[in-house]
C-alpha cells in the first residue's frame, strides 16, 4: 500500500518559488508546449505513457481482441497452462486467463483514474479554498486536513469497504476519500504564493469574482504539480485496490480486476504459477509506467527545472 | 520552543478527540455487529442474543456507550475485550512491541539502503548508476507488498527452504537472537523494500535541490572536496524534508505492516485489528485506532521539533 | 460461531453454525483467501472414515513435540464462552465431557462409564430424569480428583446470569443437578428435552474459579484446567498455544506426544505454506481447492472426506422488499411459486460442482441431515434444465428477447448473496448463475460480509428481515438434529417483529406437515418414533424446495505421513483423537 501518492513536503523551500513566475494571466499554451517538449526528451517517460496508451487500447478493444466471454466458464478446460487457443491459459472455473486480463485491467485502470480523478477534485477544492481565502476558511479546513492524515488509513479503508460493500463505484470512493490531502497541501501551498502576484491584482482590479480568479487565473498555474500528484496517485490507487483485493475487500466476482485475480491465484500459486504472473505482471507494468510517466512530467513541468531540481 | 511544544500537544487533543468520535460513529454504522456471529445457530435463541447484548453494554444509546468508553478510557480504562474477555490494553501491549520491532528494523534497513543510493545518484545525476537506482526504486514501487511477501515465501521458504515461512520464532526453541533473526529477514525484506524505495526518490530530489544551491557551490569554489561538501553541507540540509516525509510515511509502514504481518504470521498489531475487525471488536477496535492515530501525531510532532534543530531558518511561534 | 455451539455439544466440525462460522471473519478476518465459513463438515456417507493417516503401520512410539496450525485463535479458553471455530480443537485437549460421538455416529461414555437410556434405566419413562455413572480415578490437570460436584457447577456455572455463555438452550431447561455421590450425578429437566445427552459436553472444575460460579474475565479464560489428554502450558496471542502431556491422564499410556502446539497462522494459505516448509506437522482445515497441489505429495497427507455441514441454497419464500417485507403470508414474487423452485433445482447440476470444484471428493447433498441416527435416505434430484424450461412456461414465464424470462412484466431476475471472500463459494455461484441462465433465469452475484449476510434481527440482517431473493451458506444439523431442525423450518421460528427476530426459519417455510411431524420428533424420547418423525419432516423440506441442497461439504486437513494414529470422526473435531497421536520419524 505504499506508492508514491505524493505527499510532498509542505515546506518547499520558499525563496524558489520566485524563480517560478509562469506567463500570468495569458492562456499558458506556450508553457505546455515546452512542458511537452521537455517530457519528450525524458524517453522512459515517453515509452511509460505509450504503455499505457496501449493498455488502455487494449481493454477498451476487448471484446475485438479475445475471441471468449471474459465470466463464461468451461469447466472441461480448468488451469490449463499457456496454449494457442490461451495464450496466458485459463483459470480455476476454466475462463481464459488472457480475455480476464484485457476485460479486468478495464476495472483496474478505472478504478486507478476515477479514485485519482475523485481525490484530485477534492484536494484541489479543498487546497484553493484554503490557500485562496487563507483566514478562518484556511484554518479550518488545514484541521480537517490534518485529522484525515492522522487516521490510519489501511485501518479506515477495511473500515469503510466493510460499511459501504465492495462494488466498484464504492471503492473508487473509499480510495479517492482517503487519498486527497498530499494534493491539497500542495495546491494550498502554491495558492498561497500566487495570489499576492501581480497578475491576480491585475485580474481583481479589473473585476473578476473570486471563481473566475481562482479557475482562470491561478490554477492553471499551479496545475504542474497537481499534475504529477494524480500520475503517480493513479499508481498508488492501483496498488491499493490490489492490497484491498488481497484482504477479499477488492472487486467482486464475476467481474474481474487484477487484484482479485491475483487473490484467487493464491490458492493455487504452485499447480497454475501462470494465475498469478500474469495479472501480477500487469500490475507492475502499468505501476511502473506511471511512476516514469509522473517523473517525466515532473521535471518537464518543474519550472526550476534549470537549476536541476526536482519537487519531491 | 517549550511553548511550541505545548501549544502542538494541546492541539493533539481535541484533534484526537475527534477522530475517537468518528471512528466510534463508523463502527456502530457498520452492519453486523458483534453478535452477529451467535446468530444461525439454533443452539443460542434470540433470548441468548439479548442477554450478550446487554451483559457487553450494547443495549444502550451510541452516544451513551460513547461516553461511557471516553470516562473510562480517560480514567486509563480501555475496556474489555468482548470476545476475549480480557482487558484490551493488555491486547494491545503486548502486540505492539511486535509490531515496533518489525517497523523500526524495516526502517532502520531501508535508510541504510536508501542514503548511499540517493547520495550516489544525485552526485552522478543522469550516470548509469543513477538510472539503475532510480529503476529499483520504481520496480520496488510497483509491485504490490503482498505480491512481494508471497514470492519471497514461495522462493526461499517453500523452495529453497532457506527461511522459515513465518512466525517469530521457533517453536519450542529458547529464546536467541540468531533465531529472531531468521524470522525477521522475510518480512523485514518485504517492508523495507517499499520504503527504501521511496526514501530514495525523496532523498535524491532533496539533495539535487541543495546541490544547486549558492553555498554549495561556494563550498566548491573553495576546493573542498566533493566527499566533504556531501557530508558537511549537502546531506544535512538535504535531511531535512527527508524528516518530513518519513514522518508522514511511518504510519504508511504502520499499514504495510498489517498485510506483512499477514503474510509472515507475524503477531503484531496489524494482524490483532484485523482479527478484531473480522469479529466487530469495538472496544479493541476503538483502542488500536487510538493508538494508531495518536502515534501519526506523535511522529508528526516529533518531525517538526527534528526539523527545527535542524533548519535553524524556522521560526516557531 | 458455531463454535460455540460445537463446544458445547461437542459436535463435529463443522456446526451448525458452522457455516455461520465463517461469519466469524467478515469481513475482516476472512482471511486473505478464502473464507470459508468453517463449514466444513457434512455428512459422511459411511465409509469415509478411517483417515489416510490412520495407518496401521506400527506400534504407537511414545514423545516428541506435535505442531499445528490454525487459521483462528480461540477467544477465550472457556469452552461456554469462545466463539472461534478453532476453539473446539484446543477443549478438546483440555477439557472432556461425558458423552461422546465415535466416528459411526453412536453415543459413546467418555467421562460417564455408559450411556444412560430408558433401557440401562439411566433415563425415567418421563425422560426428565437423568442417571450418569462417572468414571472413577478422574484427575484434574492439578491433580484434584473429578467428581459429581464438578457436573452441578458446569450447570450452575452456565446458568450464572453473569455469564456472557454463549448459549442456555437446555440448560435453561434444567430443574437440577445433584451429585447423589461422587460418581453419580442426577439431571432432572423441567420438561422433557430431546437432545439431552449433547448437554455436559465439556466439565468444568468446580475448584477452577475460586469457589465462584462468576466466569467472566476470569483468569482461568487464559490458564484453563481439565481432565483432558493434555494440560495447558502457555498463550502466546497471535502466536501460538503450547500443551503438555497430563501425566496422570485416566488412559493408560496415552497421550503418546508430549508436547502439543497450535500455532496460529493469519490464512489457510499460510498455514499450507508452514506445512509444506514442515514448520508445522498439522494443518487444520484446508479448502478443497489446496486439495490436488498435495496430491501424490511424497511428505503430505490429505485428510478429505465429507463432513456433516451441507451447502445450500436458501430462497426467500415470502416478499423480499416493502411493508410485508419477511411476511410468510405474503408470497415472494418469483420464488413464491413452488413450480419455479423445482425448476431452479432441476437446473442446477450438483455432479458437476462436485466434480469440478471440490475435485470429486465429496457427495451430492439430498437432505438437511446427510448422516446419522435420524437421517433418512433420500434420492438425489435430477438435473434436467428441459424439465426445468417446462415448468417455467408452464408457470408462465416467458423468455424475453435477452433470453431472460418475464411474467407480468416482473423480469426472472435476483439477487444472489453468500459471504464474500469465499473463493470456493465464489466459483460455486458463478457456475450456478450460468446453469440457471441457462433455462432463463438471471442471477445477479451480490455478495456481502459475513458479519453482514449472517447477522441478527437487531443488527437488521437482511437474512433475519426476510431482506433477499438467493443466499447461499452452510450449516449442519448435529448429531440430534431436533433444534436445528426445528430452528430452520419450523413455523414459529420465522423471524418477526412479534417474535423479537427468534428463529433461524429464514426462508418463511410454513407448513403444516412439516410443523407437526417436527413436533411429534421433539417430544420423545423414543429413538425410533422420532427417526419416523424427523423422515416426513426432511421429506416435506426437501420438497418444499425452501432449500436446495447442493453438496455436502468436506472437512479437509492435511498432515505431515510421519503423523500417524488419527481417525476421521466428522462428528467431532479434527484433534478429536490427539491423544492417540504419535509421530513415526
Amino acid at each position: 500500500m505504499s506508492s508514491g501518492d505524493a505527499i510532498s513536503p509542505p515546506l518547499a523551500p520558499a525563496p524558489a518559488v520566485a524563480a517560478a513566475p509562469v506567463a500570468a494571466g495569458r492562456r499558458p499554451r506556450g508553457v505546455w508546449a515546452i512542458a511537452w517538449e521537455r517530457f519528450r526528451r525524458h524517453r522512459l517517460a515517453l515509452a511509460g505513457l505509450g504503455v499505457i496508451a496501449l493498455l488502455v487500447v487494449l481493454t477498451l478493444l476487448a471484446p475485438l481482441i479475445s475471441p471468449y466471454e471474459p465470466n463464461a466458464t468451461d469447466l472441461g478446460s480448468m488451469l490449463e497452462g499457456p496454449s494457442r487457443a490461451h495464450p496466458m491459459g485459463t483459470d480455476e472455473l476454466g475462463r481464459d486467463l488472457f480475455t480476464r486480463i484485457l476485460y479486468g485491467g478495464r476495472v483496474s485502470l478505472a478504478v486507478g483514474f476515477l479514485a485519482v480523478a475523485l481525490s484530485v477534485t477534492i484536494g484541489t477544492a479543498v487546497g484553493a479554498l484554503a490557500g485562496y481565502f487563507g483566514g478562518w476558511l484556511d484554518n479550518g479546513l488545514m484541521r480537517f486536513v490534518d485529522f484525515m492524515l492522522c487516521l490510519p488509513t489501511i485501518f479506515v479503508l477495511i473500515l469503510l469497504a466493510t460499511l459501504f460493500g465492495t462494488n466498484p463505484v464504492t471503492i473508487v470512493v473509499v480510495i479517492g476519500g482517503l487519498r486527497w490531502m498530499g494534493t491539497s497541501r500542495l495546491v494550498r501551498g502554491s495558492f498561497l504564493s500566487l495570489r499576492e502576484r501581480e497578475f491576480v491584482e491585475a485580474a481583481r482590479c479589473l473585476g473578476a469574482g473570486s471563481g473566475r480568479i481562482i479557475l482562470r487565473h491561478i490554477l492553471p498555474n499551479s496545475a504542474g504539480p497537481i499534475i504529477v500528484a494524480a500520475t503517480l496517485g493513479v499508481a498508488g490507487a492501483i496498488l491499493t485496490e490490489s492490497s484491498l483485493s488481497y484482504l477479499g475487500l477488492g472487486i467482486q466476482p464475476p467481474m474481474a480486476s487484477w487484484g482479485n485475480m491475483l487473490r484467487n491465484a493464491q490458492s493455487q500459486l504452485v499447480r497454475a504459477p501462470w494465475t498469478a504472473i500474469f495479472p501480477g505482471l500487469m500490475i507492475f507494468v502499468t505501476v511502473l509506467a506511471m511512476n516514469y510517466v509522473g517523473d517525466g512530467l515532473r521535471d518537464a513541468l518543474d519550472p526550476r527545472k534549470s537549476e536541476g531540481s526536482a519537487r519531491r | 520552543m517549550t511553548g511550541y511544544l505545548l501549544r502542538r500537544l494541546l492541539q493533539a487533543v481535541p484533534l484526537l478527540l475527534g477522530i475517537t468520535v468518528v471512528v466510534f460513529v463508523l463502527l456502530r454504522a457498520t452492519p453486523g455487529g458483534p453478535l452477529s456471529g451467535y446468530e444461525g445457530d439454533p443452539g443460542i435463541t434470540a433470548e441468548d442474543v439479548a442477554r450478550l447484548r446487554q451483559q457487553m453494554g450494547l443495549d444502550v444509546p451510541t452516544p451513551v456507550q460513547y461516553v461511557r468508553w471516553l470516562g473510562a478510557f480517560l480514567r486509563g480504562d480501555w475496556g474489555w475485550s468482548l470476545v476475549t474477555r480480557r482487558p484490551v490494553l493488555e491486547m494491545i501491549a503486548e502486540r505492539l512491541p511486535n509490531t515496533l520491532l518489525l517497523m523500526s528494523v524495516a526502517f532502520a534497513v531501508s535508510l541504510l539502503l536508501a542514503i548511499p543510493l540517493a547520495v550516489v545518484s544525485a552526485t552522478r545525476q543522469y550516470s548509469l548508476f543513477d538510472h539503475a537506482a532510480t529503476l529499483f526504486a520504481f520496480v520496488g514501487n510497483s509491485l504490490p507488498t503482498f505480491w512481494i511477501g508471497l514470492m519471497l515465501v514461495m522462493i526461499f521458504s517453500v523452495g529453497l527452504r532457506w527461511l522459515p515461512a513465518g512466525g517469530m520464532y521457533t517453536l519450542g526453541e529458547p529464546f536467541s537472537v540468531a533465531d529472531r533473526l531468521r524470522y525477521l529477514i522475510l518480512p523485514v525484506t518485504t517492508l523495507a523494500l517499499s520504503a527504501a524505495t521511496q526514501h530514495t526518490r525523496y532523498l535524491r530530489s532533496s539533495l539535487l535541490d541543495v546541490i544547486g544551491q549558492d553555498y554549495v557551490r561556494t563550498a566548491y569554489s573553495k576546493g573542498m572536496r566533493e566527499r566533504d561538501v556531501v557530508r558537511s553541507h549537502a546531506f544535512k540540509n538535504a535531511a531535512i524534508p527527508l524528516v518530513t516525509v518519513i514522518a508522514l510515511e511511518l504510519p504508511l509502514l504502520f499499514s504495510g505492516a498489517l498485510i506483512t504481518e499477514t503474510i509472515f504470521a507475524w503477531p503484531g498489531m496489524g494482524r490483532l485489528f484485523w482479527e478484531a475487525a473480522g469479529r466487530v471488536d469495538y472496544p479493541v477496535l476503538m483502542g488500536i485506532f487510538t493508538v494508531a492515530a495518536g502515534l501519526v501525531i506523535l511522529f508528526n510532532l516529533v518531525a517538526d521539533v527534528v526539523y527545527a534543530r535542524m533548519d535553524p531558518r524556522i521560526a516557531y511561534r | 460461531m458455531v463454535a460455540r455451539r460445537r463446544a458445547v455439544l461437542r459436535r463435529a466440525r463443522a456446526l451448525a453454525g458452522a457455516a455461520l462460522l465463517a461469519a466469524c471473519g467478515p469481513q475482516g478476518p476472512q482471511g486473505p483467501a478464502g473464507t470459508e465459513s468453517g463449514g466444513a463438515g457434512q455428512p459422511a456417507p459411511a465409509g469415509a472414515r478411517p483417515a489416510q493417516g490412520a495407518q496401521p503401520a506400527g506400534q504407537p512410539r511414545p514423545g516428541g513435540t506435535l505442531r499445528i496450525a490454525v487459521y483462528q485463535e480461540p477467544t477465550v479458553l472457556n469452552p461456554y464462552m469462545n466463539s472461534q471455530t478453532v476453539g473446539s480443537e484446543v477443549f478438546d485437549q483440555l477439557f472432556q465431557g461425558l458423552i461422546l460421538v465415535d466416528p459411526d455416529g453412536n453415543y459413546v461414555p467418555w467421562l460417564a462409564t455408559e450411556v444412560p437410556g430408558v433401557q440401562n434405566g439411566g433415563v425415567s419413562a418421563d425422560g426428565k430424569t437423568v442417571t450418569f455413572k462417572l468414571r472413577p480415578g478422574v484427575t484434574w490437570h492439578d491433580g484434584k480428583p473429578f467428581t459429581a460436584r464438578d457436573v452441578v457447577f458446569t450447570w450452575q456455572a452456565v446458568m450464572d446470569p453473569s455469564n456472557p455463555v454463549t448459549t442456555r438452550t437446555g440448560w435453561k431447561d434444567i430443574e437440577a443437578v445433584e451429585a447423589r455421590d461422587d460418581t453419580t450425578a442426577v439431571v432432572r429437566f423441567k420438561e422433557f428435552y430431546a437432545p439431552y445427552l449433547t448437554l455436559f459436553g465439556r466439565i468444568l472444575p468446580a475448584h477452577g474459579f475460586g469457589g465462584q460460579t462468576a466466569m467472566d474475565k476470569h483468569e482461568f479464560g487464559r490458564r484453563p484446567i481439565g481432565t483432558g489428554p493434555f494440560k495447558f502450558v502457555e498463550w502466546v496471542s497471535g502466536d501460538h498455544i503450547s500443551l503438555a502431556k497430563h501425566a496422570d491422564y485416566w488412559k493408560q499410556g496415552q497421550p503418546y506426544l508430549d508436547q502439543l502446539i497450535f500455532r496460529v497462522t493469519p490464512s489457510r494459505e499460510v498455514s499450507v505454506a508452514q506445512l509444506k516448509t514442515a514448520e508445522v506437522d498439522v494443518v487444520w482445515d484446508m479448502i478443497e481447492a489446496q486439495v490436488p497441489e498435495f496430491e501424490g505429495h511424497p511428505d503430505v497427507d490429505v485428510w478429505a472426506f465429507p463432513g456433516l455441514g451441507v451447502e445450500r441454497l436458501v430462497l426467500n419464500l415470502s416478499a423480499p422488499s416493502g411493508p410485508a417485507m419477511g411476511n410468510p403470508d405474503t408470497r415472494h414474487p418469483i420464488l413464491g411459486d413452488p413450480r419455479v423452485r423445482e425448476a431452479i433445482e432441476l437446473a442446477v447440476n450438483k455432479k458437476v460442482l462436485v466434480d469440478k470444484l471440490l475435485y470429486g471428493k465429496t457427495t451430492v447433498a439430498f437432505s438437511p441431515l446427510p448422516t446419522g441416527w435420524a437421517a433418512p435416505r433420500l434420492p438425489v434430484s435430477e438435473f434436467s434444465p428441459d424439465r426445468a424450461r417446462k415448468l417455467l412456461d408452464e408457470a408462465g414465464w416467458k423468455a424475453g428477447a435477452d433470453g431472460i424470462r418475464a411474467k407480468d412484466g416482473v423480469k426472472m431476475q435476483m439477487a444472489f448473496a453468500t459471504t464474500s471472500g469465499n473463493q470456493l463459494r465464489e466459483l460455486t455461484q458463478q457456475v450456478m448463475q450460468e446453469q440457471l441462465r441457462a433455462v432463463g433465469i438471471a442471477l445477479e452475484i451480490k455478495n456481502v460480509p459475513s458479519a453482514v449476510l449472517l447477522g441478527t434481527w437487531a443488527d437488521n440482517s437482511p437474512r433475519a428481515r426476510g431482506q433477499f431473493d438467493v443466499n447461499m451458506w452452510t450449516t449442519n444439523a448435529g448429531i440430534d438434529p431436533h433444534s436445528h431442525l426445528f430452528a430452520y423450518y419450523h413455523s414459529s421460528q420465522i423471524p418477526s417483529e412479534a417474535n423479537k427476530g427468534e428463529g433461524q426459519n429464514y426462508a418463511r417455510l410454513k407448513s403444516d406437515v412439516v410443523d407437526r411431524a417436527l413436533e411429534e420428533g421433539g417430544a420423545s424420547p423414543d429413538q425410533a418414533r422420532r427417526k419416523a418423525a424427523y423422515e416426513r419432516a426432511i421429506k416435506g423440506i426437501v420438497e418444499s424446495r425452501a432449500h436446495i441442497f447442493l453438496y455436502n461439504r468436506l472437512d479437509v486437513d492435511g498432515a505431515r505421513k510421519y503423523v500417524k494414529g488419527h481417525t476421521n470422526n466428522p462428528w467431532s473435531e479434527l484433534t478429536w483423537d490427539a491423544e492417540s497421536w504419535w509421530l513415526a520419524k
